[in-house]
């Protein structure tokens, strides 16, 4: 079948980059986010409307534009593990860490958040802390595994 | 398992030896369909982008595994990486193509560094074929699982689905004829070049059994054969194949093939499984699902977009006790809705879970229903 | 191909959707995110059938040899009717007595709402600059409004933000237009199917001015609205009212009904003095016209470094309003502060060139307001004055008298043509017999000619729509223009395309509307702009002559460099 649209969907548009996700990528792990001013620049750098900058940013569940907390902990909360008890896990995180799910602690600044299926569902529950799989883990007692990762990432960051 | 057999690339150098048309027909032949959810045969589609001129063309790997339940591209990419490397470079020399990504989702970003090694060592031979391979990591989003969406997500744009036609293979990647091929797909490759193949599933097993993981068993295995590797401390109730395939009553009988689990209402999908027992609540683990679709949509078309939306308002009525009769059949008439009209596979699939919840196990929806006939109703 | 649609059989000779196959067989598919000239995106869903028993978009989708086509199936009819009810939830404020594609699609398929969403984004209501106003309550989502925004006039104002049931359309971080470089050509709303994007309204202030006793308000009516004033009145398209538009005007309550078209030809006379100039001077080359407010804003914010290649003239509807309220005010007496000046224009970024710096000779506002034709239209459709029963007026005199040249500024090509009589007159020294300069007629979004006159080679440039601009102004940022003169018009077609033009603006309706511009153009008498016999009056007895110190202070404007409003990098801290 020969072409019958020229699709705005098909990706014919002009400017396009394939660098531009994994820059986004670069300055958020540089700033924690992706800031007007950052994302000026880099429009302006990359000869991309900063419109397809942002439509872009704000896309992905894993880019913001908005400071969040020094560490972002991800609980996974799609089937496989809520069957084995990521609801309880949330809440007993949000009684320890004193936030709901979507905010950031005062304090440590960890961002607590759900996140879809991560991968890790023969371990299940599972989370994401910052890039670092977390499996099997406590739903009773996150508090353990949780100061035990935290001091973990610490110790790697000096 | 053949899985983890390393074969050192000796299937690579034996594909070099034939032509790409004999590479593809003995693909063909094998008769291996897409192992990422979409069944697709393998050695046709290599076969279309094999026929466009080139000299630009695109194979992209999607690693973007995202259908809750599956990690069985995640057991390939972190225990034989290599396997995958060789299937990829293989798949690149039968249909022509120059250029290749990996697509490799953010939450996957620890094995990265698995996939770098496996192509460092193997550079000569990527070179050999003139195919430059690049990693290109997602951030946070299922819909790029589709493989259109996995091309805008590349091009750097929403990765939002495109239409179809145009079709990957005449129009894909910046324009270019693409192939786009699942981890384990290509994984198979290799196995299949070398001789020594014989079908089998990989199977990612999870949910409430003490024995979850990654099981390779041959085609015609049943339900049974899988729950017995699985060793569930309780009686299992239910089998779900990951948020799209919608769910089963479980049956040791069950022939967990794609027609045999289609033949009750279900879809196989990337043969993800995941097990629940009778102490779950069905409609909950719907509710939790359709939670998963309202977050993962795209937003691009109406259907999928709002109706979802519809879907988790009812089920969280439902399930926190303020459910009515009539919500049996608005989910029936949204879900049928939704899957007819949305624009792309997510949609289309996004309500089999509540259809086929609501066919097997449907008292536990009604149990959930006031009797009241109190509210009056619209539709 | 052989087709089967609602069991009739159908031989289809070429490629087509099933939508546009439909549409040629007069067959009914309701559309909302489709429109002729853009893309389809399928994203609305109100156009899906039956294809073979699945269902599909009947936009997007092609046409097959022996695919069995239902497009009206009791399935069909059910989902359009859940996709309407997903459509009408939420907070959504549809005015349904407006007169909108949506609306007419609502009545049309007898839908009602339901219990909401609550969605929650769309609280906001952008009502930030002059021109245009943005409703988001109203947002279907159809995703036309960044198709032209960022495609067809790449000015990149607005795009999507978000995801799935948080996604927005929205200028970057949360803006409002007038923060995000939007240059108000209304483009947006002339393709949103719900009025989510629309022009502001300013029907009630006119309407106040006309019940002020202490005011004379005299109204200008812009080349381009007497061609379609009658499709706000379901007229067919290509039809030239210019003297019931009058009437009509008159009848509205007008104090005195004058013509923009009058100052279209003072524009070309002090434009084409200009362009004579800087060839003879050696001033900067090419010169571009500047009578397009949208296209002018975009320059100031895209191409800031090429401002002196702008011309200085202000655009007609603003050499009305200088003149209006000092030529003419004297003449019939008046004190300036008394008189109201009212435009109706095809354009919605004429609402923003009011308020420029330097539009205020007269020590106010030189023109009050603008309303556009659509606006123009809803006012009388709402007064129930019928434009078929109506007789013709001439306009009132003074400012009332226009050629043939100032007709053709209605559509892409016709300041460039209008200038050429003028400007070829004024280079051989003779009144040429040569009217028509047919090679910058037409729909090509660029357009080039080159002529010889007074000995020299002319070369010259028509560019309509932004990204076609933009193509010119690259080439003239790297050095490789080589014109001396360029016409660029904002709007596809030009002001005929404008964004305050009646619905649908499509290149079928522009193609007829062009039609009727140049028939106007041809019914004149008088066909050159210097021959005007009330231009020629108004030069002798008050301004001089062309490129005199008193037309410069009254008719020429200066630019600014807007690239600062959007963060220009050297602002900011980094």
């Amino acid at each position: 079948m020969s072409l019958l649209f020229k699709n705005t969907k098909s990706g014919w548009k002009k400017e396009s980059s394939e660098l531009l996700l994994s820059r986004l990528v670069e300055i958020q792990a540089q700033d924690g986010f992706c800031s007007e001013v950052r994302l000026r620049n880099l429009a302006e750098e990359m000869q991309l409307p900063l419109t397809q900058v942002y439509e872009v940013v704000t896309f992905y569940s894993f880019l913001r534009t908005h400071p969040a907390g020094h560490h972002t902990l991800m609980i996974c909360n799609s089937p496989s593990c809520f069957v084995n008890g990521s609801e309880k896990l949330l809440q007993n995180l949000e009684n320890y860490l004193h936030i709901k799910r979507g905010e950031t602690s005062s304090g440590e600044t960890i961002s607590l958040r759900c996140t879809s299926c991560i991968g890790c569902c023969n371990e299940a529950p599972a989370a994401l802390l910052d890039d670092l799989p977390l499996t099997k883990l406590d739903t009773q007692h996150p508090d353990q595994w949780l100061k035990e990762s935290y001091a973990n990432i610490k110790e790697h960051e000096i | 398992m053949q899985i983890l057999k390393n074969t050192k690339f000796k299937a690579f150098h034996k594909a070099l030896s034939l032509s790409a048309e004999e590479v593809i027909e003995q693909v063909k032949t094998s008769g291996l369909t897409g192992r990422g959810g979409a069944h697709f045969p393998t050695g046709l589609k290599w076969q279309f982008i094999h026929k466009e001129k080139g000299p630009d063309k695109i194979l992209i790997c999607n690693a973007d595994e995202g259908e809750p339940g599956t990690f069985k591209d995640r057991f390939i990419i972190r225990n034989n990486p290599e396997l995958l490397i060789e299937g990829i470079a293989i798949a690149a020399y039968a249909i022509g193509a120059n250029r290749g990504y990996i697509y490799l989702r953010a939450e996957y970003k620890n094995l990265r560094p698995h996939l770098e090694w496996a192509i460092k060592n193997h550079q000569n031979e990527l070179a050999q074929i003139h195919f430059r391979l690049d990693i290109f990591m997602g951030q946070g989003a299922y819909i790029c699982g589709d493989e259109t969406a996995i091309m805008n997500s590349i091009e750097g744009y929403r990765g939002e689905p495109r239409s179809k036609p145009p079709y990957p293979a005449q129009l894909g990647l910046f324009g270019l004829p693409t192939c786009i091929n699942n981890v384990t797909t290509l994984s198979n490759v290799p196995l299949i070049i070398d001789g020594d193949w014989s079908d089998f599933r990989l199977f990612s097993l999870s949910g409430n059994v003490s024995k979850p993981g990654v099981y390779e068993l041959p085609p015609d295995s049943s339900a049974g054969d899988l729950l017995a590797l699985g060793n569930p401390s309780k009686p299992i109730k239910a089998l779900f194949f990951g948020c799209a395939g919608g769910c089963v009553p479980y049956d040791p009988k069950l022939k967990l093939s794609k027609e045999g689990v289609a033949d009750q209402g279900a879809m196989i999908g990337s043969f993800a499984v995941i097990a629940v027992d009778e102490d779950q609540s069905i409609p909950a683990i719907c509710r939790n699902i359709a939670e998963f679709f309202v977050h993962e949509s795209c937003g691009g078309c109406t259907p999928c977009r709002e109706g979802n939306v519809k879907v988790l308002n009812i089920l969280n009525r439902l399930t926190s006790g303020d459910g009515i009769p009539e919500d049996i059949d608005r989910l029936i008439a949204w879900g049928n809705f939704i899957q007819d009209c949305a624009f792309c596979g997510l949609g289309q699939t996004s309500n089999n879970h509540v259809l086929s919840a609501l066919t097997h196990f449907r008292k536990e929806f009604e149990e959930l229903c006031k009797s009241s006939s109190m509210k009056p109703v619209t539709r | 191909m052989q087709v089967v649609i609602n069991e009739t059989r159908y031989q289809v000779e070429e490629e087509t959707s099933i939508l546009q196959l439909c549409q040629m067989l007069g067959i009914k598919i309701p559309h909302l995110c489709w429109h002729p000239d853009l893309t389809p995106e399928a994203r609305c869903r109100m156009c899906v059938v039956e294809v073979n028993g699945h269902v599909r978009a009947a936009c997007h989708t092609p046409v097959c040899d022996d695919m069995v086509i239902e497009t009206d199936s009791e399935k069909i009819r059910n989902y359009r009717q859940l996709n309407l009810e997903l459509l009408l939830d939420g907070d959504h404020t549809f005015n349904l007595e407006e007169d909108n594609e949506f609306s007419r699609l609502v009545r049309e398929l007898n839908a009602e709402g339901s219990l909401g969403n609550g969605r929650t984004n769309g609280a906001n209501i952008d009502a930030s600059s002059p021109a245009l106003i943005r409703d988001m309550n109203r947002c279907i989502l159809c995703g036309k409004c960044i198709q032209v925004c960022q495609f067809v006039q790449q000015v990149n104002a607005i795009g999507f933000s978000n995801r799935g049931h948080d996604m927005e359309i929205c200028p970057v971080f949360g803006k409002s237009i007038s923060e995000a470089g939007c240059v108000y050509c209304g483009q947006c709303a002339n393709v949103c199917p719900t009025g989510a994007i629309r022009e502001k309204d300013y029907i009630e202030e006119v309407k106040a001015a006309l019940l002020d006793p202490s005011k004379m308000v005299v109204v200008q009516t812009a080349p381009a609205v007497r061609v379609t004033l009658g499709e706000t009145q379901n007229l067919e398209p290509g039809q030239v009212m210019t003297g019931r538009m009058v009437s009509a005007l008159r009848k509205l309550g007008f104090d005195r009904v004058l013509d923009t078209n009058f100052a279209a030809d003072l524009t070309i006379l002090e434009e084409g003095t200009e362009l004579i100039h800087r060839i003879q001077y050696d001033k900067p080359l090419p010169m571009i016209t500047s009578c397009c407010p949208g296209w002018i804003k975009f320059a100031e914010h895209y191409y800031p470094d090429l401002i002196p290649h702008l011309s200085t003239c202000k655009s007609p509807q603003q050499m009305f309003g200088a003149i209006v309220k000092s030529y003419y005010a004297q003449k019939i007496g008046k004190r300036p502060s008394d008189i109201v000046c009212v435009s109706i224009m095809p354009c919605t970024a004429k609402k923003f060139e009011i308020t420029r710096p330097s539009m205020n000779v007269s020590g106010r506002r030189d023109v009050d307001y603008v309303l556009t034709t659509h606006e123009l239209g809803r006012w009388l459709n709402a007064e129930h004055i019928d434009l078929k029963r109506l007789g013709d007026s001439p306009f009132d005199p003074v400012m009332g008298m226009s050629t043939g040249a100032a007709a053709i500024f209605g559509s892409t090509g016709g300041v460039m043509e209008a200038a050429l009589r003028t400007v070829s007159d004024l280079l051989e020294g003779v009144d040429l017999q040569r009217l028509d300069y047919e090679q910058v007629r037409g729909a090509k979004g660029i357009k080039e000619s080159a002529l010889t006159l007074g000995n020299r080679e002319i070369r010259v440039a028509i560019a309509h729509g932004l990204g076609n601009a933009r193509i010119l102004m690259d080439d003239l940022r790297k050095g490789t223009s080589d014109y001396h003169f360029i016409e660029i018009m904002a709007c596809p077609g030009g002001c005929i395309g404008g964004g305050g033009q009646p619905k649908p603006t499509t290149q079928s309706t522009i193609k007829k509307r062009m039609e009727a511009i140049y028939n106007a153009d041809r019914s004149l008498p008088i066909r050159k702009s210097h021959q005007n016999p009330e231009i020629q009056a108004l030069y002798e007895t008050y301004l001089g002559q062309p490129g005199s110190d008193k037309a410069h202070r009254l008719l020429h404007t200066r630019y600014n460099n807007r690239k600062k409003t959007l963060g220009d990098l050297k602002d900011l801290e980094i």
